[in-house]
């Protein structure tokens, strides 16, 4: 904003007059935002339609198995591992017979992903203390189903081959080995608690810098710019005032989504809301000057929200951990992620939002989204300023 | 209905009317085959109204309408062929070269190849496009854009052109030229059926037609019309019969 | 047909003046796939743990190198008191701590209940759920080994069609049906928008075309496009992921060319709904969310309360990638995919229909 040294010395450019061009920028621009009344529809509604969906559809627990099971030794034993897999919450069982049949055609038409088949002598064998061991196909064209699947079912009848040794005196004494789970944070698992803080790093990157970026670009298109330019405003008020109404719009919009969530999915908040405020400023900054940054690449309000679909919202919802957990990818994806300020912000606000940590718990993450702030800022002020010319 | 054939252009009592608002007012046209006809008036006087009616874009709310014969109320597919159309906006294919906008909007008419090139190939010698057709169209000035949307209005040899606002940001000179090359094309027995606001303009078409508010206020040759209001220019009678019709309505 | 023959040589014309089209068209999806097959993993794997072994015997020791065996787990640094351990959780340095607690062993040896304590971080309740799920298994496995009787193997696992329980297999096929209809969808809607928006769609009004020829025109060239680019993925995922083919090409044309309709339907009628191609991107995109979480691509639909499956049957894409996997993976045939073809007939039928009846040539 160095800019304004510049015009010191014209009539008009007192501290006053500049406040008054700066509210005249940003006035026009919550003009256009409510003229717009489907784009503001879009900023305010789409945010609860996907918050709604996320709570409800992302659901990554695999809950509900549907399992076929060929009970092909119908005795006491197998009815009993039969209801453990039935009690136990994961599966639900979708055919009972005690003949055999081919799981291919189970997976193909869709009536079952697993098939459970507990094999002719199983219970004698279990009571000899030498178990047959029962079949469990999966269908694994989708693997994390399967997989899971499968590790239920193998704890199921691990628990189940142990419980009948002990009720048999078998085991006596050596297989007292007991799991006592703790879960911090969110005893429940509910995925909403994970979800809902990672959706306002998304809608945050969406607000400002696809909206901040097609703003400026459409004004390049229409000419108005070159007509705000030619006015006694500075750079630096130009770029204030166009990205002080997003940064409004989105502080509005994050709370709305915060207070949302609290209310019908009873995410809770552990920590200071000044905090968490005040920390989203600096991620909002790295929205923004990226909004900017893309303003000075496109020539067309079309390829300016191509690309920042592409650049900013796409790896904030894939590359930051909001659904997909870093820890899993590979090692040149993960190197990528580090350069995705959305990564660090979900840090934060999880922490704050979640667990009730401070400042001094958050360091890290703050350091990474300050350095990308500053640097980002800076280049798009730089870059801007030189596209003006 | 022989006797529509007289006439390229006939409407009787055709009105528009979006909600409350009548664009178009009982308006009666008769336009002669071959001359060009000019219509004039204000902005929002009607006059696009009127052209996207005739062009079969928009349906009239009630009247008649005919146009080189065919009824346009119940055959609006049929007149289709006969007209050429040119919008205020010279609507282009701007990333294409100019042939290859040629050859689509002389296509899209179902033209065959061969004729197509000749046609091309006419019509380019004809409006001086010759050295262009390789040229993308984004870049080119908006005289030049402007003739390339009137070879694409006439490639299929229609019977009549609507010219809707062709000269509109186009400099004097290129207009003077632009004008030359409608008297070339109403020299081959087309109609020419151009809106303008420029009056000098309005100078050179056999006769016009004032509109005002839904309504023809004046029609007749630029002569006559002068020499009714005792103007020297028709700028000046076009002025005095848009305020005496304000006045009357005060 | 001489007519619709011009429409689509001057579409292709633009195509190919259109270099960052050409990109958005053909390298991005090529990018994407790359990307994304390698980012969406539903996969639970290197879950960071932290241990405190508070007994310091040969079984404590045991346990934790049978939880460690199972290649899930990444250890950081061990810690020495409990409050460490809460600390690791609470800064994200850690997701899961097991804490063996003094007297384990000889608890054991005594035939006393020795517990072990898991404490998981819940945040992330899907790495919580299976990561926690993991641990116990190998705590389970190392009580079965003290069993006086040998346990072999209890479970046969089979995993039919992707033994490795490779995630790319199921979510490469999701990306490809996902990259044909943003393809498809968006270039048509935004072609025929943007022909408004230039004036030149008006400019054709006024020429003997019919509305159908039109349509046919604009959709052609992009329903081509888009069968190079799904066949182009296909390739790479083929290739590069080595995603089997185990069904037929015809059958995977017959599908491919069902599902094109409704996603060129979907385009001609945003460019009926919408006015600027600002306008239309934004409903594209709102579609493109809906069907990326409804479909279950990434999300099982069987996971969804009732009332949210019953909205999945109005998507189409999610017929199409159960589809699309289910002759890639499983080799079905069309008989197989009755449900689906069918499914997929009526809806993208009745859009498709519905769109050309809208797409009025009076602008």
């Amino acid at each position: 904003m160095a800019a304004g040294i510049e015009i010191d010395h014209i009539p008009g450019s007192s501290r006053k007059a500049a406040f008054r061009r700066l509210t005249a920028i940003m006035r026009k621009e919550f003009l256009h935002i409510q003229r717009d009344p489907r784009t503001l529809l879009i900023i305010f509604i789409l945010p609860i339609v996907m918050m709604l969906l996320f709570g409800y559809a992302v659901r990554l627990d695999v809950k509900n198995i549907s399992l076929a099971v060929a009970d092909r030794d119908n005795s006491a034993e197998s009815r009993q591992l039969i209801r453990a897999f039935e009690q136990s919450g994961y599966y639900h069982i979708t055919r009972v017979e005690h003949g055999d049949w081919d799981a291919h055609d189970i997976f193909l038409s869709g009536e079952a992903v697993a098939v459970l088949s507990v094999p002719v002598d199983y219970g004698r064998s279990l009571s000899e203390a030498s178990p047959r061991p029962v079949q469990f196909m999966t269908d694994a064209a989708e693997s994390n189903t399967a997989t899971i699947a499968a590790q239920y079912a193998q704890q199921i009848v691990l628990q189940h081959t142990l419980a009948t040794w002990d009720s048999m005196g078998l085991g006596h004494g050596r297989s007292g080995v007991g799991i006592r789970s703790v879960i911090l944070f969110n005893p429940e698992l509910e995925s909403t608690f994970n979800i809902v803080p990672g959706l306002v790093a998304v809608l945050f990157m969406m607000a400002c810098a696809l909206l901040t970026s097609v703003t400026i670009v459409r004004e390049k298109e229409t000419g108005t710019l070159e007509q705000i330019l030619v006015s006694p405003v500075n750079v630096g008020e130009i770029i204030i005032g166009k990205v002080l109404p997003y940064v409004i719009l989105s502080s509005l919009l994050g709370i709305l989504v915060v207070v949302f969530s609290m209310h019908h999915f009873h995410v809770p908040f552990e920590g200071r809301p000044v905090e968490l405020a005040l920390f989203s400023l600096v991620y909002l900054l790295c929205a923004l000057s990226f909004g900017i940054l893309i303003s000075t690449k496109a020539r067309t309000m079309q390829v300016a929200l191509m690309i920042a679909l592409i650049s900013t919202m796409l790896p904030s919802v894939m590359l930051s951990g909001f659904i997909f957990p870093i820890a899993s990818m590979p090692a040149p994806i993960q190197l990528i992620t580090r350069l995705v300020p959305a990564r660090y912000y979900l840090v934060i606000i999880r922490g704050i939002m979640l667990k009730g940590a401070t400042m001094s718990d958050l360091q890290e993450p703050l350091i990474a989204l300050g350095i990308f702030a500053f640097v980002v800022l800076t280049v798009s002020v730089k870059r801007f300023r030189a596209s003006l010319e | 209905m022989t006797a529509e054939t007289r006439w390229a252009v006939e409407t009787h009592a055709l009105t528009k009317r979006f909600g409350d608002f009548t664009a178009v007012d009982n308006v009666d046209l008769q336009v002669h085959k071959g001359e060009i006809f000019g219509f004039l008036g204000a902005n929002g006087a009607g006059k696009t109204t009127t052209i996207r009616i005739l062009c079969g874009l928009l349906r009239a709310t009630s009247g008649q309408a005919s146009v080189s014969g065919v009824n346009i109320m119940r055959h609006p597919e049929k007149v289709k062929p006969l007209l050429g159309y040119m919008s205020q906006k010279f609507s282009l294919y701007d990333d294409l070269r100019v042939i290859d906008n040629m050859i689509f909007f002389g296509g899209v008419y179902g033209l065959k190849w061969k004729p197509l090139k000749q046609r091309i190939d006419h019509v380019s010698g004809e409006i001086g496009l010759h050295h262009l057709l390789n040229r993308q169209v984004r870049g080119l000035p908006t005289g030049w854009k402007q003739r390339i949307a009137l070879a694409c209005a006439i490639l299929h040899d229609p019977a009549i052109v609507f010219l809707d606002e062709p000269t509109g940001g186009v400099d004097p000179v290129s207009r003077r030229q632009f004008w030359d090359l409608i008297y070339g094309v109403a020299d081959t027995g087309k109609t020419v059926f151009v809106t303008t606001h420029y009056m000098d303009e309005a100078e050179y078409c056999h006769r016009v037609a004032i509109m005002y508010q839904g309504r023809i206020v004046s029609c007749d040759t630029p002569h006559t019309i002068k020499a009714q209001s005792g103007d020297p220019t028709l700028e000046d009678a076009f002025i005095r019969l848009v305020s005496d019709r304000i006045r009357q309505e005060v | 047909m001489r007519v619709i023959m011009h429409l689509i040589r001057k579409e292709f014309l633009q195509i190919m003046k259109d270099k960052p089209m050409l990109g958005i068209i053909f390298i991005m999806p090529l990018v994407q796939l790359f990307v994304l097959g390698y980012a969406i993993t539903t996969d639970i794997k290197d879950v960071a743990i932290s241990i405190l072994d508070q007994d310091q015997t040969p079984e404590s020791r045991a346990v934790i190198a049978s939880v460690m065996q199972s290649g899930r787990f990444v250890a950081v640094p061990v810690e020495s008191r409990i409050q460490d351990i809460r600390r690791s959780l609470f800064n994200g340095h850690a997701q899961l701590a097991l804490v063996i607690p003094p007297g384990f062993a000889r608890d054991l040896i005594a035939g006393l209940p020795a517990d072990i304590q898991l404490i998981i971080d819940g945040v992330d309740s899907n790495t919580a759920l299976v990561g926690s799920g993991y641990a116990r298994s190998s705590i389970l496995q190392y009580a079965a080994t003290l069993s006086p009787v040998l346990l072999p193997g209890n479970v046969r696992v089979r995993a039919l069609y992707n033994p490795e329980l490779e995630s790319t297999f199921g979510i490469i096929p999701g990306i490809i049906a996902l990259l044909l209809t943003i393809v498809t969808m968006m270039l048509t809607a935004l072609g025929l928008v943007r022909e408004r928006e230039i004036g030149t769609l008006e400019q054709l009004n006024v020429t003997p075309i019919r509305p159908i020829q039109l349509v046919i025109g604009k959709i052609l060239p992009f329903a081509i496009l888009g069968g190079l680019m799904f066949a182009l993925s296909l390739a790479v995922a083929m290739a590069w992921f080595r995603i089997p083919m185990r069904g037929s090409v015809f059958t995977l044309t017959v599908m491919a060319a069902i599902y094109l309709l409704t996603t060129l339907g979907l385009g001609i009628f945003i460019s009926t709904a919408t006015s600027t191609q600002q306008q239309a991107i934004f409903l594209a995109w709102f579609i493109l969310v809906m069907s990326i979480l409804m479909s279950g691509f990434m999300f099982p639909i069987s996971n969804m309360p009732e009332a949210l499956q019953m909205i999945t049957y109005l998507i189409p894409l999610r017929y199409f990638i159960t589809a699309l996997r289910d002759i890639l993976l499983k080799g079905a045939t069309l008989a197989d995919l009755s449900f689906q073809w069918e499914a997929l007939l009526i809806l993208g039928g009745s859009i498709f229909i519905f769109s050309i009846l809208n797409f009025r040539k009076q602008v």
